[in-house]
């Protein structure tokens, strides 16, 4: 074949991927409103155009399938046949064969069209096929899971008769028995090597090869057609992977799991395992096959199955007695008229990917050779600047536009749904309505790619597992009609992809039982789970075993190989479920993988990255300051990070460890850290790291920016080192290190059990899947950071002018509505850069406050309501709740009563005097139950409360904290009214009208300071009614109730 | 279609550790480099020195001392040079070398093949000097070992498969 007609062959086939990818949409459109004639035409056009082209080319099969559809769609466009559900099915059924035969478009010639082609002359006669007894329709159609009924007609009773039936009952048991041994074997083995493709060896694949070979052979033996078929699939693949010595991709993966999850159910039942309809995987399992070495599929399918012929040949009822008539066909076809293709033609072109590539990294060597010309300028001086800086804009312009090149909509994906979801709702008699929102986001193309197969196996389990038939739906008091939801949208600099189902949700205790039956987790640790934590254990490895299919409603299936690949992708996975109601699937994605926002930290001198989607927080342990410390737990060392103990790993020694942390290791590290009385005398930085569903601490040297980085991937050399996962050219040239959260995590063998035993005294509480929001304002006052406060905190926001402030010894003063406030500068209090405003600045005045001050700012950024999850928040230096990072800008959030203590030592000290003497008062500590929504206030009322020397325990809403009260006793409650779920008014009733404890002394905590309020709060039950951070107050109350209830006792 | 500079010619690249003079093939060399940062990349075996990042592009850095059992460099790393291979030879890599002589022109039959093909079966445990180096060739006033540029990233990738092994036990 000449070049010039491969050239021509390479181009027919990416027109025709790009048609026929609109053409299933358009099918599935036209069933609905079938007398769009602007449908019919665009669809008539399509396969038009892909007719005349391959006839053409001499791609015989492709133009006459090609042919006869449009055909069919001429008659529809003539108004002379109505398209209805069975054209559309052999419509679709052409297009999905369409595309096979363009995917391998050498060896189209060779693939059997004759069933759909005499399917589609049926229709084009007129002939209904629609009437339930009319085989041709039924056997035509590739995607016979669509109506298995009639596929188990095909061929297959005959032999389950005979065979099944004549089975010995001895053999059958022996043959599950071994195959339930095979396939555990196999999911160990399939999930090392998903979660580590690189690390495939050949023994790995050796062996998957073995066990699936083995399941085949004997079912073969046996006469089990189905399970012979897949096994035998898994098998050819297995056995081609392994001559070809290619890695599996995250795709062939997911086809993998699915096929032994098929194998699983199928031997799960026996006796039915050849009535149900594999066809579909089996033909995906081609298809895989096919898309890694597009020749050898023929070989993939002779070696190891030589009776089970490809799966359009079984299914043909037709006798192949045809080609003739095919051959000739495509002659009469004429040249693509011009016009069609100049639709396509006109606004895009194709460029490889390659040379997208090479484009982007020498517009990257372009930014670095014009910094070294603004070196040499800066030097020398010099008038060229102007022409410098225009080659400054121009260069970031153009690194901005090549990076838009690789992005693709995630509609690509997206558009598939609806027909997965079709047909699979069709087999299940299921209803199921898809809802597509944001199908025109962009994601590079690499990661599309990459998230396909996971985001098919996630619809397809809402859809097969998650919605009900419309039976069980009604008896349930739904909507008959399920709804799926797939929604793709921007969220703090993230991709957002959320697949949401309406069905029965995932049973958590199920869910929590299985965990502790397969030991993945302890009844200790599934104790101090939230139910979200629980309900996310379905997608670590090893979850999923023979018994799941039944036991937890499928789901897990293959769930952790969705977690894992989109752990690759620097994403992150969350699900949430309410029983009865519905599950929901979110993943966060970087927009490329090419570039993303990282913090660029320190250790040892050296520089390295840490990929802001791997980064939960930040965090500064103050050598002087009194709160938690980094404590030991056998050889780990773990940091009491509010309701839980976070691992910690220090950096530094793990690079000073080339090989795993063995025991002793860990033994001699905690020797050295922990081994004398010495308290670390500078402050210890860390970040919290989240790898897959785990955190853990990395203590580093030095947080040094935040930057956009360019990732490119470990030298295939040094790959295998498992602490980067890559590297990147900083903003001066010099290269830095990518860390892998997830290698380190691994490489300092930690023990994220380590001290659950003996946590029961410390603080916790469930935490619930949905983030609180609140309002922050957004404010800078030097150039380096950003801050946040809480907006209910704020009184007023007064602008001032800078020379107005008077100066009175040491302090400073504004005077505001004939009232003077003291100055407080963030910089003379905690360690920020300096005040950077000139002539106009704002002042911050605070609600519940009884001294007049006000804290400088220099300039206003935003009010945003944002999320914050609890974790985001941490005990920084004093004044500091803790940092999150909003907006991509880190962004520190102020403890303003922390901030006025500390503008005021005088203060200061006579409160620790007092705390000192009330720690003396009160040895056996009280209980207290603070009840509070927000997490900001849950903080700061511990923060204020811990040091008087009280036992905190928390609820972040009235059902929470009704159930705590039935397990723990407490001496007091602190409530705000304000809440989800169960507000302060409704839980102080249930509490007074219960068994349990309805007599503790509770006090209302709202910042509503209304008579009518107070009366309501009081009548229902609450002692006390305290308006919220008059922090004083609330501290005396607490004292006083205390001391009469210890009075009374 | 062999690039050679006349009949049965060869040119190479010279360059020297120590005293030792050493030769790659010019068909193998992309560029020769005297100005770099190197980022040390901990964990790695000891025959890497690093990455270097060159012209937007990552490199890889190899030392062959400890292939080739030499003690280590008197000269400053920043003083020393780096040899870059074209692309075909690997993904992106160099040698860190002492520093870069002439590029000579030799005849074919002057080299003498270091690794005799029956020589390379009878010895179990060959050492990686025995990989790299593959010919030898009298010069003026010294010998000039030729290195194989192709056996480089294999020894290394080995090294590592090594390396795993030792450490995860």
């Amino acid at each position: 074949m000449s070049d010039f007609d491969q050239e021509m062959i390479s181009d027919f086939v990416e027109e025709s991927k790009e048609l026929l990818q609109s053409i299933v949409e358009d099918f599935l459109q036209l069933e609905k409103s079938p007398d769009d004639t602007n449908l019919v035409n665009k669809l008539f056009r399509a396969v038009h155009t892909i007719k005349g082209t391959s006839g053409f080319l001499g791609l015989t099969s492709i133009g006459t399938l090609s042919h006869a559809m449009e055909t069919l769609m001429s008659k529809i466009r003539d108004g002379k046949i109505l398209p209805e559900n069975s054209h559309i099915n052999a419509l679709l059924a052409s297009s999905d064969l369409l595309s096979k035969m363009i995917h391998d478009v050498h060896s189209s010639n060779s693939v059997d069209i004759s069933a759909l082609t005499a399917l589609l002359q049926t229709l084009i006669d007129g002939k209904s096929v629609a009437a339930p007894e009319s085989p041709p329709a039924v056997q035509g159609v590739p995607e016979l899971q669509m109506l298995p009924k009639a596929a188990a007609e095909m061929g297959k009773p005959a032999n389950r008769q005979d065979s099944s039936e004549g089975i010995d009952s001895e053999i059958l048991t022996g043959f599950v028995f071994e195959a339930r041994k095979y396939l555990n074997n196999l999911d160990e083995l399939l999930s090392s090597l998903a979660n580590h493709p690189e690390k495939a060896d050949s023994s790995v694949l050796q062996n998957i090869f073995r066990a699936v070979s083995a399941i085949e052979g004997t079912a073969r033996f046996i006469g089990l057609k189905n399970i012979s078929m897949l096994a035998g699939d898994m098998a050819a693949f297995f056995e081609n992977q392994l001559k070809a010595g290619s890695a599996v991709t995250a795709n062939e993966m997911d086809s993998m799991l699915t096929v032994k999850d098929r194998l699983e159910s199928l031997i799960d039942d026996i006796e039915h395992s050849d009535d149900i309809d594999v066809s579909d995987l089996h033909q995906k399992l081609q298809w895989v096959a096919g898309s890694t070495e597009p020749v050898p599929t023929t070989a993939i399918n002779i070696p190891v199955l030589p009776s089970a012929s490809p799966n359009l040949q079984v299914a043909n009822p037709v006798p192949p007695g045809r080609p003739g008539a095919i051959s000739k066909s495509p002659q009469k076809t004429a040249m693509p008229k011009a016009p069609e293709k100049e639709e396509i033609a006109s606004e895009t072109i194709r460029i490889t990917v390659a040379l997208i590539d090479q484009l982007m990294r020498l517009a990257g060597e372009l930014v670095l050779i014009r910094n070294q010309l603004l070196i040499t300028l800066n030097e020398e001086g010099g008038g060229k600047r102007e022409v410098v800086q225009r080659l400054d804009s121009v260069t970031l312009e153009l690194q901005e536009a090549i990076m838009k090149t690789r992005l693709q909509p995630v509609g690509t994906i997206f558009n598939k749904i609806p027909r997965i979801i079709r047909d699979l709702a069709q087999s299940l008699g299921k209803d199921i309505r898809v809802q597509i929102i944001g199908a025109e986001v962009e994601l590079d193309k690499n990661i599309l790619e990459l998230l396909a197969g996971p985001m098919i196996h996630l619809v397809r389990n809402s859809a097969d597992h998650g919605i009900e038939t419309p039976e069980e739906r009604t008896a349930a008091g739904k909507a008959p009609q399920g709804s799926l939801e797939v929604q793709a949208y921007h969220e703090g600099g993230l991709i957002h992809i959320l697949i949401r189902d309406d069905g029965k949700g995932i049973d958590k205790e199920k869910v929590a039982k299985k965990a502790i039956l397969s030991g993945i987790k302890t009844p200790v640790e599934i104790g101090s789970m939230s139910e979200n934590e629980i309900m996310n254990l379905i997608m670590m490895p090893g979850f999923s075993t023979a018994e799941q299919v039944t036991d937890v409603s499928g789901r897990g299936v293959g769930m952790d190989v969705v977690s894992s690949s989109i752990e690759k992708l620097n994403g992150s996975i969350d699900i949430t479920s309410q029983t009865g109601k519905g599950t929901t699937f979110l993943m966060k994605l970087p927009l490329t993988l090419a570039i993303i926002p990282s913090l660029i930290i320190s250790s040892q001198g050296r520089r390295f990255a840490i990929p802001q989607v791997n980064l939960d927080e930040l965090f500064s342990i103050n050598a002087q300051s009194e709160g938690p410390r980094i404590e030991r737990a056998g050889d780990q060392e773990v940091f009491r990070l509010r309701d839980s103990l976070l691992p910690m790993v220090r950096f530094n020694e793990v690079l000073s460890y080339a090989g795993r942390f063995s025991r002793n290791d860990k033994h001699h590290l905690i020797q050295k850290y922990h081994g004398g009385e010495s308290r670390e005398t500078s402050n210890t930085n860390f970040a919290v790291l989240i790898a897959g569903n785990r955190r853990f601490g990395l203590i580093i040297d030095e947080v040094i920016a935040t930057e956009e980085i360019v990732v490119k991937p470990m030298h295939p050399a040094i790959k295998k080192i498992q602490i980067y996962s890559g590297a990147t050219i900083l903003g001066d040239g010099s290269v830095a290190m990518i860390l892998d959260a997830e290698g380190i995590g691994n490489h300092a063998a930690i023990d994220f059990n380590a001290g659950l035993e003996d946590t029961s005294n410390l603080l916790r509480f469930a935490k619930t899947g949905e983030e609180n929001t609140e309002s922050v304002l957004l404010f800078r006052n030097g150039p380096n950071e950003q801050f946040a406060i809480s907006l209910h905190l704020v009184q007023r926001i007064q602008q001032i002018n800078l020379p107005n402030i008077e100066k009175v010894g040491s302090h400073e003063f504004a005077n505001i509505d004939n009232k003077s406030f003291r100055i407080l500068r963030l910089e003379s209090l905690i360690n920020v850069s300096a005040f950077a405003g000139t002539g106009n600045a704002f002042l911050l005045l605070f609600k519940h406050i009884a001294k007049p001050v006000g804290l400088l700012i220099s300039e206003l950024i935003d009010i945003k309501e944002v999320s914050i999850s609890l974790d985001s928040f941490g005990y920084g230096t004093d004044g500091i709740l803790g940092s999150d990072i909003l907006d991509g800008k880190l962004t520190l959030f102020l403890d303003i009563h922390k901030l006025i203590e500390l503008s005021d030592p005088i203060v200061k000290q006579t409160e620790i005097s007092l705390r000192r003497a009330t720690d003396k008062q009160n040895p056996d500590s009280a209980r207290l139950l603070v009840v509070e929504d927000s997490s900001i206030f849950r903080q700061m009322l511990t923060r204020y409360l811990a040091p008087e020397g009280y036992n905190i325990d928390l609820a972040e809403d009235g059902l929470v904290a009704l159930e705590k009260v039935r397990t723990n006793t407490y001496d007091l409650i602190i409530s705000d009214l304000e809440m989800p779920n169960m507000n302060g008014l409704e839980f102080i009733r249930e509490l007074r009208h219960s068994n349990y404890q309805n007599n503790i002394p509770a006090i209302a905590l709202s910042s509503i300071n209304s008579a009518e309020i107070i009366e309501k709060a009081l009548q229902s039950g609450f002692d006390h009614y305290e308006v919220k951070l008059e922090k004083d107050n609330l501290i005396k109350a607490v004292k006083s109730i205390l001391l009469e209830r210890r009075g009374a006792a | 279609m062999r690039e050679t500079s006349g009949y049965g010619n060869r040119l190479f690249v010279t360059f020297h550790m120590g005293e030792q003079h050493y030769g790659v093939d010019i068909r193998s060399v992309r560029e020769v480099n005297s100005e770099f940062r190197m980022t040390d990349i901990p964990h790695s075996p000891k025959e890497v020195v690093g990455y270097v990042n060159l012209r937007g592009q990552i490199h890889l850095i190899i030392d062959l001392r400890p292939l080739l059992s030499l003690p280590e460099s008197m000269v400053p790393l920043l003083q020393r040079k780096l040899i870059i291979f074209k692309e075909k030879i690997g993904e992106p890599f160099g040698i860190i070398v002492d520093d870069v002589g002439d590029v000579i022109t030799i005849s074919e039959e002057r080299i003498e093949d270091f690794n005799l093909q029956d020589s390379k079966l009878d010895i179990p445990d060959r050492t990686y000097e025995q990989d790299i180096m593959n010919g030898i060739c009298k010069l003026d006033q010294s010998l000039m070992v030729t290195i194989d540029a192709e056996s480089i990233l294999r020894i290394i990738t080995a090294r590592m498969e090594n390396y795993e092994s030792t450490n995860r036990r």
